[in-house]
């Protein structure tokens, strides 16, 4: 089924952006579903799970509103073209593949997490046939972006930059803090596309058109994802009352929701019925239900846990324990 | 010498001010204030005889060697930081670009930040990274990628990834005109970071065996250089392909009465306080070469100063949280009801690397002296 993307992507030093005009079937338009679906709820979970007492140690960044990005960027790459990416991560994980019980066990510290309960919720990554490397640390912002564009750019290499903008950080609004919004242009020299991170065939077909330039050894590319986070920055931050108005969350979610969005196009086209939509949202409230059980029930990490990992081999010093008496040998 | 004199008088100001603080004896005034950091000389070391022919090298020339072997030895061994191909500010890396190509040993923009965050990321790929930071008093802007990147990269992912094979050098410590900015030993900083191993050494042959592992280690390494002695340490070095232990200290001279720990250039001003205390005060010392900061050989030390008593640290980095403290933190633990004297840190002041006042700032041997003096005395 052809079906027409509504927004037309910006460019930067480009001559001619992805198609408008784009190709969905049904099967993939119900993975796409079933996929965002998945994310939507489990960020519902994770606000409720985070209530329960010692469940979750830490914070959780929730893709909640953001689904079409994580999705759609996936679905455009092959499985070994490697994802860094930042702690808002869950939806990466899952669809490259993770299980969603390897991804809640994380979350919630036990050994049967992706990391072993190391990285939690900010850090996970998958085994390394995934190319998944997972959440990494954004702590601070850093120019470092800029050197990173520049030595992409004298080396030609391989690189496809995403910005998820979801227009705030934490509290702040990109208006505030940058004197420049038009991120798909902040590369200067590299070239830069926006595109609508609401609309899952769009992120889709950008990421697609990006992949390709860069396939085509044309250097890095800049892909900016213009999105929403319907709820607070994580868990520890639920509100979102201080920084910006109801009506304009609102508002998005009336207009651009990307469930909505795909929902709409399935049935007008006729691809799929309420009833399987309907059938899917079940399904996966059930599986996450299943995983959710799961990963409560699994062992937390023994403490040896703690002091493994942090060099290769046993070649140090043993770990100080909490008394003068106690230290911890890497094991062999 | 115009300067020195300078200097000079205004440290007898200073001094009589603060004499207590300062603690500066009248009578060695004059080899403090020499106008560099000597003080001390570089005593030549005869290579293991195990390890086969060897040549004279200087300290740089034991580096570049030990980058050499590492670039023929494996070929997934890339070289890259400010300036490297034409052959680094301190001549680490002459020849190299052209023996092995530009591919492998390749200059990259004044960035700090990113040479490290490149070399995280080319080991965490497969490849035999060393990169060079030009100074390790340049290291600061690459702290982040460091500390929250390559050391914990491991720890974080449960061993899914990890960056051991990045290798980062530095030329360090002072140089006798560095000031502020071409001085300074930042180890202690990153010696509160588990997860990387922290190597310094005292001259050629263990800059080549040291480097060599470090390379090979599979965790990320730093790898300082005592710069003052790139050109003034010179003596024979094996030149087959050789390691040194890390996480080992080595005894250099054996003694009965007081332990001395020191590190890259400051193990030789108390290989000449050992000589002085001997000779001025009949006192016996043990001197230790730690080597490796980070993490540091425990059992050497401690054992040490369980037949001596008493322990002396040194390092050329401020007093304050400098990694004396933690070494004389652990040995009082190891060794409480062993020690006759309260551990002593001679160290640089707390204040910026001074530029003229280098001398003045630096724990000469005078100042280890009478450290040694006041634990004897205790």
């Amino acid at each position: 089924m052809i079906l027409h993307i509504m927004q037309e992507c910006h460019l930067h030093k480009l001559q001619k952006g992805p198609a408008t005009d784009v190709l969905l079937n049904r099967d993939e338009g119900l993975k796409f579903y079933k996929q965002m679906k998945t994310i939507r709820m489990l960020g519902t979970i994770l606000f409720e799970l985070k209530k329960e007492k010692d469940l979750i140690s830490g914070t959780v960044h929730t893709q909640t509103g953001q689904e079409a990005c994580c999705i759609g960027i996936i679905s455009a790459l092959k499985l070994d073209d490697p994802i860094v990416t930042t702690y808002r991560a869950h939806g990466y994980g899952y669809a490259r593949g993770m299980t969603l019980r390897s991804i809640l066990a994380e979350i919630s510290g036990r050994t049967t997490g992706c990391v072993k309960g190391k990285g939690g919720s900010m850090h996970i990554a998958a085994p390394r046939d995934y190319n998944f490397f997972g959440g990494f640390t954004i702590l601070g912002s850093q120019g470092q972006i800029f050197e990173a564009f520049n030595i992409a750019s004298l080396w030609n290499l391989p690189v496809m930059y995403i910005c998820e903008n979801n227009n705030y950080a934490i509290s702040t609004p990109v208006k505030r803090a940058s004197a420049s919004t038009t991120f798909y242009t902040r590369g200067d020299f590299v070239p830069g596309i926006r595109a609508d991170g609401m609309d899952v065939l769009a992120v889709r077909e950008a990421t697609k058109y990006c992949a390709d330039y860069i396939r085509d050894n044309q250097g890095p590319i800049i892909l900016v994802l213009m999105t929403y986070r319907y709820v607070g920055h994580s868990v520890n931050f639920p509100s979102t009352a201080l920084y910006r108005t109801k009506e304009e969350e609102d508002r998005v979610k009336a207009t651009s929701d990307a469930i909505h969005n795909l929902r709409d196009k399935l049935l007008t086209s006729k691809l799929a019925t309420l009833q399987e939509l309907s059938k899917i949202d079940a399904d996966v409230k059930e599986e996450l239900f299943e995983a959710t059980e799961l990963a409560k029930k699994d062992p937390l990490p023994d403490i040896s846990e703690t002091y493994t990992d942090v060099y290769c081999d046993s070649s140090g010093s043993p770990i100080k324990g909490c008394d003068p008496w106690t230290a911890y040998i890497y094991p062999d | 010498m115009a300067t020195g004199v300078c200097a000079f008088r205004r440290l007898a100001f200073l001094s009589t001010k603060h004499r207590g603080f300062l603690n500066v004896s009248t009578k060695h005034r004059s080899c403090i204030f020499t106008r560099h950091s000597s003080g001390w000389n570089y005593l030549p070391q005869s290579p293991p005889e195990e390890l086969g022919e060897a040549t004279k090298m200087n300290l740089f020339q034991a580096v570049t060697n030990a980058l050499d072997i590492s670039l023929a030895a494996d070929p997934t061994t890339i070289i890259f930081g400010e300036d490297v191909a034409f052959g680094g500010v301190f001549r680490c890396t002459v020849g190299l670009a052209e023996k092995y190509g530009k591919e492998r040993v390749f200059n990259t923009p004044l960035c700090e930040q990113g040479i490290v965050g490149f070399g995280i990321g080319a080991a965490s790929a497969g490849a035999t990274a060393v990169a060079e930071i030009q100074f390790a008093d340049y290291i600061f802007p690459a702290f982040d990628q460091i500390i929250n990147e390559a050391a914990k990269f491991r720890y974080r992912s449960g061993n899914i990834f990890d960056c051991g094979k990045l290798t980062i050098r530095a030329p360090w410590g002072a140089v006798g005109h560095g000031a502020l900015y071409h001085s300074q030993s930042p180890e202690a900083f990153f010696a509160h970071i588990p997860g990387i191993k922290v190597v310094i050494p005292r001259g050629p042959i263990q800059a080549k065996g040291l480097l060599l592992s470090c390379i090979r280690d599979q965790n990320p390494c730093i790898f300082f250089e005592p710069k003052i002695l790139y050109r003034s340490a010179l003596e024979q070095v094996p030149i087959k392909d050789y390691t040194l232990p890390l996480s080992e200290a080595e005894v250099l001279v054996e003694g009965n009465d007081v332990t001395l720990v020191a590190w890259g250039t400051q193990v030789h001003v108390l290989r000449e306080v050992v000589n002085l205390a001997q000779e001025k005060l009949g006192v016996s010392c043990e001197l230790i070469d730690l080597q490796t900061i980070l993490p540091w050989d425990i059992d050497t030390v401690a054992k040490s100063v369980t037949k001596t008593g008493r322990l002396l640290v040194a390092h050329e980095a401020p007093l304050t949280s400098g990694f004396a403290a933690e070494i004389a933190s652990t040995i009082q633990t190891e060794c409480f009801l062993n020690l006759e004297a309260p551990i002593q840190r001679v160290c640089g002041w707390d204040t910026p690397f001074p530029h003229i006042f280098e001398p003045f700032y630096l724990p000469d041997k005078w100042r280890c002296l009478d450290a040694i003096k006041k634990m004897i005395n205790y």
